[in-house]
């Protein structure tokens, strides 16, 4: 009755290759292959997936980062649920990069400290920003 | 079974703080043709589970407040969460997580950032995997209501560890609480022990020689009780004939004997006595013969009948009647035991059996003499002469008994019992309270009076009788003023018999009141109805046997009947034989009067032919005068018959009786008998005697008799 949740973890690994390193801010912020994917599930004749997902994005993260800002400097824990839940949000519409800094945040969350992860925020916004600024793109370009 | 099946799609509860991805799995499932419903906390989780009964969870673990191995814990804890598949959302890089989700009681786990593609099938697998199991659930929940409506559990016995396992009802048929594997010992230690060899023995031929287990047999529970099961099995044979294991059942089929007991007491013994039954007792005397024919000795049957057992039922009612039959069976069966044991040198044996009514038959094998017969014969009647105490009464009967012996007085069952019914009869006829051997002697006319007996007997409970009313006219006016009432039996071989045929042998039989007595109220009930349904009020008349009239209550049962049937007495009338009128005077006179005072009418039927003279009827308060037949036939013809019918009337007028002619048949008898004052006419001319359907159409017509003659002289 159980799969074996090592393969499933395995290939789940390989389909979408997480990025542990920090990457580059200049490469483009979200994955084109992972919004196509998205596209994938659209039906005919009913509202854009994408789009949704896109406003919901927007709609919901700004209080998560307002919410880091607030604990980076303060509150380890808080700290880490939001990096958790800011990663988690990003990496299911390609924004690797954006995710990558998430989990280092979440990880020093984790630790119990708060050292450091200031300067990693300040690069969380800057590259937050990039991404809201291609979903906008995205949202323009997308059909209604 | 695939996701579009058209019964309606599983649902599924989709349960992650984080709104995109919640909204990004719910696109994933709906668009593979899931139901979804979501939740945003673990809270909200076990509310929408408990309202909902989604088919699997999607559970995100980490979540404010309850997390998801909290709510996984929680939600297994409800109605149907131990049975539906949870699936947490962990993190890739969480190891810790990916453990815990197994301890927590989740089914599964899935890796965020998800594949959809991914998602979807994994979905679908553990959905289907999820279904088997409810399948196998339900399977095994139907699998065991069966065993247990029908008692039936099955077990296996291992040959490695000796022992026994089985399910639920297994161990419920033998008593058991606990279900835990039972060493071979111990299960035969519920075995009653004296069946315990045999299921030894079974078992051992299983194990040994790979043989089918299949037997009845008592088992004990701890709490005492014991049942019958019926044990079956099957071995299971290795190459090289190794028994590796038995696979068998057990069923408690202790109700099933019980009914199986029962229905073969109800078809072989006489539920009241408890003694066997016709069918029982033929089969035994088959064997008897079939016994006697091969070594050549004798057997004889033996029908005894309770002479005057129908007057107890009537008088004491039937509860006494059967508790009698009980205590006759009783004594039966210790005399023919008894007579058993005490001849068992002369190796005799005895078989009772009640043939239903008063009707007992005992058959008695291996006498070498028929004085044996005789001997045993004497000794029931002795212990029948015995007082019976039957609650608070205490009854006195006799019986009649009738031997017939193979081989001289019939080869068959059949011929036995129908020659000891005959002896029977004959001991009844010969003063009762005795025994007779059958003899070929005992002629067929007597035996059809015998029989005729027996069916009398019978013929009040079965209904047979039926009375038929014949009008009578007044002359004058030419309407019917009344009826007499006439018995008739209904026989079912003899057809509409008259009294003619059988008052002799209902009165040697004693049978007269009670048949009197029916008459009586049948007429009175059947007068009240005409009355009520607002035909002519007539007067019927009913015979009273000489019998019935000698009884010291008759006044009393009359006045009851009376009472019963809510009949006017004033249209009643009793009709008595000349022979009371000169039999016993003053009694008789004393008993009319008695009558008299009821407020009806008395006649003297059949006027004529006994030795009355007028100052018998002087004495008599009667009404009614009815010239007998015999004279008015030959009225035309003889002389002398027309100058007492005239003599008759005109004494009757002098005494101020009315006169009715009998068996009035033609115009010229009518004529005769108008010129001379006859008040009444009764006889085939106007009518003859007709069922009380017949008459009811007659009374509606209102005929007169004018008419009718005139039609008959035209």
């Amino acid at each position: 009755m159980e799969s074996n949740p090592e393969s499933q973890a395995d290939s789940n690994a390989s389909e979408i290759p997480t990025v542990a390193e920090s990457t580059t801010p200049e490469g483009p912020p979200l994955d084109s292959e992972v919004l196509e994917r998205v596209r994938s599930l659209q039906k005919a004749g009913r509202p854009s997936v994408l789009r949704k997902l896109t406003n919901l994005y927007l709609e919901s993260t700004p209080d998560v980062v307002e919410d880091l800002r607030q604990a980076v400097t303060a509150d380890a824990k808080v700290t880490q649920h939001r990096a958790h839940r800011l990663k988690g949000s990003s990496i299911h519409l390609g924004a690797r990069a954006l995710s990558s800094l998430c989990k280092e945040l979440e990880q020093i969350g984790k630790s119990g400290s708060t050292e450091g992860a200031e300067s990693i925020f300040s690069r969380i916004e800057i590259e937050y920003e990039r991404v809201c600024g291609a979903l906008r793109e995205l949202l323009e370009a997308e059909p209604r | 079974m695939t996701h579009t099946s058209k019964v309606s799609p599983p649902l599924v509860l989709v349960v992650d703080d984080d709104v995109t991805i919640r909204f990004l799995a719910c696109e994933a499932l709906e668009y593979a043709g899931f139901a979804i419903e979501e939740a945003e906390s673990g809270k909200e989780a076990l509310t929408a589970f408990e309202r909902l009964r989604p088919s699997i969870v999607l559970l995100d673990v980490m979540m404010p407040e309850m997390d998801g191995f909290e709510t996984c814990v929680k939600l297994r804890q409800l109605p149907g969460g131990d049975r539906t598949p949870v699936i947490l959302l962990t993190g890739l890089d969480d190891e810790e997580s990916i453990g815990r989700a197994y301890t927590v009681g989740a089914t599964d786990f899935m890796i965020k950032p998800f594949n959809e593609v991914i998602l979807v099938n994994r979905m679908r697998y553990i959905l289907k995997a999820s279904r088997t199991l409810q399948e196998l659930w339900d399977s095994q929940a139907r699998l065991d209501n069966a065993q247990r409506i029908a008692h039936l559990g099955n077990w296996e016995w291992n040959s490695e560890t000796n022992e026994l396992s089985g399910s639920d009802e297994f161990y419920r048929v033998l008593g058991l609480g606990h279900r835990a594997a039972l060493p071979l010992d111990s299960f035969l230690h519920c075995v009653e022990p004296d069946d315990r060899e045999s299921v030894r023995n079974a078992f051992d031929e299983a194990v040994h020689g790979g043989l089918p287990v299949d037997l009845r047999q008592r088992i004990i529970s701890p709490n005492g009780t014991q049942r019958i099961v019926h044990l079956q099995s099957e071995a299971v044979v290795e190459v090289g004939g190794k028994t590796v294991n038995i696979t068998g059942t057990i069923q408690d089929i202790s109700e099933l004997q019980r009914f199986e007991e029962k229905i073969h007491f109800l078809a072989h013994y006489d539920s009241l006595t408890r003694l066997p039954n016709r069918a029982l007792f033929r089969d035994r005397v088959d064997q008897a013969l079939a016994y006697a024919k091969r070594h050549g000795t004798n057997v004889a049957t033996m029908f005894l009948d309770l002479d005057r057992f129908k007057r107890v039922n009537e008088t004491l009612g039937h509860q006494v009647g059967d508790m009698l039959l009980q205590q006759v069976a009783e004594r039966l069966r210790n005399t023919v035991r008894d007579s058993d044991s005490v001849s068992r040198i002369g190796g005799e044996m005895g078989t009772m059996a009640r043939l239903g009514g008063d009707e007992f038959t005992v058959l008695l094998t291996g006498m070498t003499h028929s004085e044996h017969a005789a001997k045993v014969a004497k000794c029931i009647l002795q212990v029948l002469a015995r007082p019976f105490h039957l609650g608070e009464h205490e009854v006195t009967v006799t019986g009649s008994l009738g031997i017939a012996c193979y081989p001289e007085d019939g080869k068959d069952v059949d011929e036995l019992l129908k020659h000891a019914d005959i002896a029977m009869y004959s001991a009844k006829a010969g003063g009762k309270n005795a025994y007779r051997f059958y003899s070929r002697t005992m002629n067929a006319t007597a035996f059809q009076n015998l029989v005729l007996e027996n069916d009398l007997r019978k013929a009040l409970e079965a209904r047979e009788f039926v009375v038929y009313y014949q009008p009578r006219v007044d002359v004058p006016s030419g309407q019917i003023v009344g009826m007499e009432a006439l018995l008739r039996w209904q026989h079912r071989v003899m057809g509409l018999t008259s009294p003619d045929v059988f008052l002799h042998v209902a009165d040697e039989a004693g049978f007269t009141d009670s048949i009197d007595e029916w008459v009586l109220r049948e007429a009175c009930t059947q007068n009240v109805a005409w009355q009520a349904e607002g035909l002519s009020k007539t007067v019927v008349s009913v015979n009273v046997s000489n019998s019935w009239f000698r009884k010291r209550d008759l006044a009393e049962s009359i006045e009851r009947i009376l009472r019963e049937t809510g009949m006017d007495p004033q249209y009643l009338e009793l009709e008595l034989t000349e022979g009371i009128i000169v039999k016993q005077e003053d009694v008789a006179a004393r008993t009319a009067r008695e009558l008299k005072a009821l407020g009806l009418k008395l006649s003297v039927d059949d006027f004529g032919t006994g030795c009355s003279s007028l100052s018998h009827l002087r004495r008599f308060p009667i009404d009614i005068l009815k010239i007998d037949r015999l004279f008015i036939r030959d009225l035309m013809s003889n002389e002398d018959d027309a100058a007492i019918t005239k003599a008759t009337i005109a004494m009757a007028h002098n005494l101020k009786l009315r006169v009715v002619a009998e068996g009035v048949e033609t115009t010229e008898q009518l004529a005769f008998l108008q010129e001379h004052k006859c008040d009444e006419v009764q006889g085939f001319l106007f009518s003859a005697a007709r069922s009380a359907k017949e008459m009811t159409e007659l009374l509606e017509e209102r005929p007169s008799l004018h008419s009718c003659v005139d039609a008959v002289v035209v």
